[in-house]
């Protein structure tokens, strides 16, 4: 009996604990609830206004910098004596995509949303921003911005945001990146016993040697230059940038048509005798060259290894994009120095024929964000867009937090920023090689082919790639052949688009801004056939001269 | 008696209501709103819409072009023979008789380009006629530019065709009388297919010159139009005052582009032979 007593008492205690736990459980959920839609001033405070914006950057200071942001927004708005609550959501770019996409297709997205997919889902699920972006930015008066329009107060005028098949900014740019060289300042000074780093080919070369030795005679794995090998990313940044300091003046005389050049016309200039083949395979020389002071099995390395290897001390020079610039700085055990890829020299075999660097102004503007046609909250997500692309704000999340540069106009940079700044001290632009140019195939297999002249170290790495390239030659040809039926099929979709707009040019009030905005994209549409145009012609003349290029020392040299 | 029957009756009339609320706008708005939704390619709304008025002209005119255009639930042939039935008949009011006509030649010229895919399916369309007549109907219009932009191309195409046609495009320029702004997008045409035909540099340029005062839509092609004019001024007319001129106004409207290092070196060049011509 009293065992049966102390069995009942037993069981009440733990009914009591399931009780409390229970209610403790959802406590804490309703205060989660809370906390993410907001805080106690929002759940409780009907008057508050609540947007959200999403995106994937995880690197340092990003979050931090837009909690700022958004830290200053609510104060700006409440002096307006409107009360605003933003929320910021940051997913992984690995899922990023599906994330994205579920949250389009449920109907209920955030109101400011990093974008990405095709020109198909920006069209059916994001505003259009044209109506928007000729009006000046609110959020620049008083700064050197003030009396330019949104759209001309970014680097680019806005033409990296432009989607061209659908004639349409459906986001605006809130960054920009250019490519640099990290250099393990301690490593490099105790390898070389020197502390100028290296500005020419054959300086890096030579400090990529001594480096070498060095760990020979310290026994230390060192590793001269760390690579993102698995992806290839660093050989077709330094395949790029190489060609490009060879074969730049290509751009004056290539085209018939204005400054710059196709695979088309470089193939058909081989063919004639205009130009010698062997011009164009001098930047593999290059890459094969630096790949000795590549890691042995770089092929397998990826971007998070190799930043892994930088940290621990033992890889000399890393490039990458500046977006890893303050993590590279601010959490290596070691002092970080910043420069430029280094320049072919006269020194060098083959620097006689360079023409130096490269401009990068223009390039690498990024960071596109829109809002969803779902949207409960536009003029204020609209707003919020353009207090975020203001030139005070987006110095504030950009440089003062991410390190990152801004992607608008009149902006200073200070300290080592500075050297993330584009190159503009030169005369030059970027021109891409016949060998990459002609598709993502076209482009995989290049870097597939550097990659095995790098292992092999063949005798004549030109030769090896030349034969290389040409006994792939069927697949390229199929790859632009199918690059052609993709534009036709796009001239198909851009007639929906021509159809659609005549019809809005059609019931809108003649004078309206409404009917001059169908105006303007049409003539868009239009212009943008005759670019599709060319692409065609392009892609009929790249097959045309491929199929006729010869063996090594035959035609072209 | 009396409570039941004004129970009824409420209840039905709130059905009613809710009914009405179920079917969107009224009747005189469907149209209206089928052809905004059109306009804003909202392809799934606009077809619902048009489905309530098949038989009024905006109603087929909507079908038949979402029937084309929206991906999601294609049917070509059918978009087709709807659109034809419109632009041939004489009643049809005259914007959804043109817009069906440019619909319906555009996407049998594009037809007749793939025959790897579509065969003879588009081989009763006679797409040249089709244009001509909007062009006809419709002179100076937006519609008549488009209708006169692909056939010139096709035109272009075919060496038969091409001295006739480079003249036509000529004809087209000095007899326009609509509005000059539809022009740009005719004139880089022109000055694309002077070069790649002719060489003519003298006239595409010409060409390029025009589009470019008056202006073109695209931001990206008015920047590139404004450095090809001053390049192809320099390097094909070597009209060094009129390459000078243009690189000047490059960098002044555009100093943060990739080019504007490229118009700095080649104002220097200039400057080194001299500005005279």
């Amino acid at each position: 009996m009293k065992q049966k007593m102390d069995d009942v008492q037993h069981a009440g205690k733990f009914q009591k604990v399931g009780i409390v736990l229970a209610i403790a459980f959802y406590i804490l959920s309703v205060i989660m609830v809370i906390r993410n839609y907001g805080g106690m001033s929002v759940v409780f405070d009907p008057d508050t206004k609540v947007i959200t914006i999403a995106h994937w950057q995880l690197e340092d200071g990003f979050r931090e910098g837009i909690d700022a942001a958004i830290a200053e927004y609510e104060k700006a708005k409440a002096a307006e004596g409107v009360k605003v609550k933003v929320r910021q959501i940051a997913v992984p770019v690995r899922g990023y995509q599906q994330w994205y996409l579920t949250q389009l297709i449920g109907g209920e997205p955030a109101d400011l949303l990093e974008i990405t997919g095709s020109s198909d889902i920006l069209n059916q699920y994001f505003t259009p921003l044209s109506p928007y972006i000729g009006e000046k930015n609110p959020w620049n008066k008083g700064t050197p911005l003030a009396n330019m329009s949104w759209r001309e107060s970014f680097a680019d005028d806005m033409l990296s945001a432009l989607d061209t098949a659908y004639s349409e900014f459906f986001a605006v740019c809130t960054f920009m990146h250019t490519t640099r060289v990290y250099v393990n300042l301690d490593l490099f000074e105790e390898a070389t016993g020197k502390k100028q780093l290296p500005d020419t080919l054959t300086e890096w070369l030579d400090d990529c040697k001594k480096m070498k030795e060095y760990g020979i005679k310290t026994e230390r794995p060192i590793i001269p230059i760390g690579v993102r090998g698995f992806d290839k990313g660093t050989l077709g940044q330094l395949f790029g940038n190489y060609n490009s300091q060879l074969n730049t003046d290509l751009s004056d005389t290539g085209s018939p048509y204005g400054y710059g050049v196709t695979p088309g016309d470089l193939f058909h200039q081989i063919n004639n005798g205009e130009l010698d083949k062997k011009r164009l395979l001098e930047p593999v020389e290059v890459v094969t060259e630096l790949g000795q002071y590549f890691a042995d099995g770089f092929p397998a390395i990826d971007l998070e290894q190799t930043k892994y290897l930088f940290f621990s001390g033992n890889v000399g020079f890393f490039i990458d994009g500046t977006w890893n610039a303050f993590s590279m700085i601010q959490n290596a055990p070691f002092r970080v120095g910043v420069i430029q890829i280094p320049m072919l020299d006269k020194k060098h075999p083959l620097g006689g024929k360079a023409f130096g660097r490269i401009t990068e102004l223009g390039s690498g503007i990024g960071g596109r964000f829109g809002i969803p046609k779902k949207t409960k909250q536009f003029d204020l997500a609209l707003d919020f867009l353009r207090f975020l692309t203001s030139w005070k704000v987006n110095q504030l999340v950009m440089v003062e937090h991410c390190k990152w540069m801004s992607s608008l106009k009149e902006v200073e940079y200070e300290g080592i920023m500075k050297t993330f700044e584009p190159i503009t001290n030169t005369s030059r632009t970027s021109v891409s090689s016949p060998f990459t140019g002609t598709g993502t195939l076209a482009n995989r297999l290049t870097l597939q082919r550097l990659e095995n002249a790098i292992i092999n170290q063949p005798k004549d790495p030109k030769q090896f790639f030349w034969d290389d390239f040409l006994s792939v030659r069927p697949k390229l040809v199929e790859e632009v052949q199918e690059s052609n039926a993709g534009v036709l099929r796009t001239l198909w979709s851009m007639d929906g688009s021509r159809s659609a707009l005549a019809i809005g040019v059609e019931i809108s009030a003649p004078g309206s801004k409404e009917g001059d905005l169908y105006r303007m994209r049409s003539n868009i549409n239009l212009e943008g056939i005759v670019s599709r145009f060319k692409a065609i012609d392009n892609n009929v003349e790249v097959i045309k001269e491929m199929e006729k290029l010869e063996e090594y020392g035959k035609n072209g040299n | 008696m009396f409570k039941p029957l004004w129970i009824f009756a409420v209840t039905f009339a709130g059905a009613g209501l809710a009914a009405g609320a179920d079917s969107g706008p009224v009747e005189k708005d469907v149209a209206p709103a089928a052809l905004k939704a059109y306009a804003a390619m909202n392809y799934t709304q606009a077809g619902k819409l048009a489905k309530k008025i098949p038989d009024t002209p905006e109603g087929q005119l909507v079908s038949g072009l979402c029937d084309l255009y929206d991906r999601s639930h294609q049917n070509i042939g059918r978009g087709q023979q709807t659109l034809a039935r419109l632009f041939h008949n004489d009643k049809t009011p005259l914007p959804c008789r043109i817009e069906a006509g440019v619909a319906l030649g555009r996407t049998a010229q594009l037809m007749k380009e793939r025959r790897d895919l579509y065969g003879t399916a588009a081989d009763r369309y006679d797409h040249i006629r089709i244009f001509d007549t909007v062009c006809k109907l419709a002179p100076g219009s937006r519609a008549g530019r488009d209708s006169f932009f692909y056939l010139m191309r096709e035109r272009l195409e075919d060496p038969r065709q091409r001295d006739a046609a480079f003249k036509d495009l000529e004809a087209y320029f000095r007899d326009f009388k609509g509005d000059k702004t539809l022009l740009p997008p005719l004139h880089l045409l022109a000055e694309y297919e002077y070069i790649r035909l002719r060489r003519d540099y003298k006239t595409a340029v010409r060409h390029l010159m025009e589009g470019y005062e008056i202006g073109f839509a695209n931001p990206n092609e008015n920047r590139g139009g404004l450095f090809r004019l001053a390049f192809l001024y320099f390097k094909k007319l070597n009209d060094k005052p009129m390459a000078l001129k243009y690189f000047n106004e490059y960098l002044i409207r555009y100093p943060y582009s990739g080019q504007a290092v490229v118009a700095k070196r080649f104002l220097q060049e200039l400057g080194e032979d001299g500005a005279d011509k």
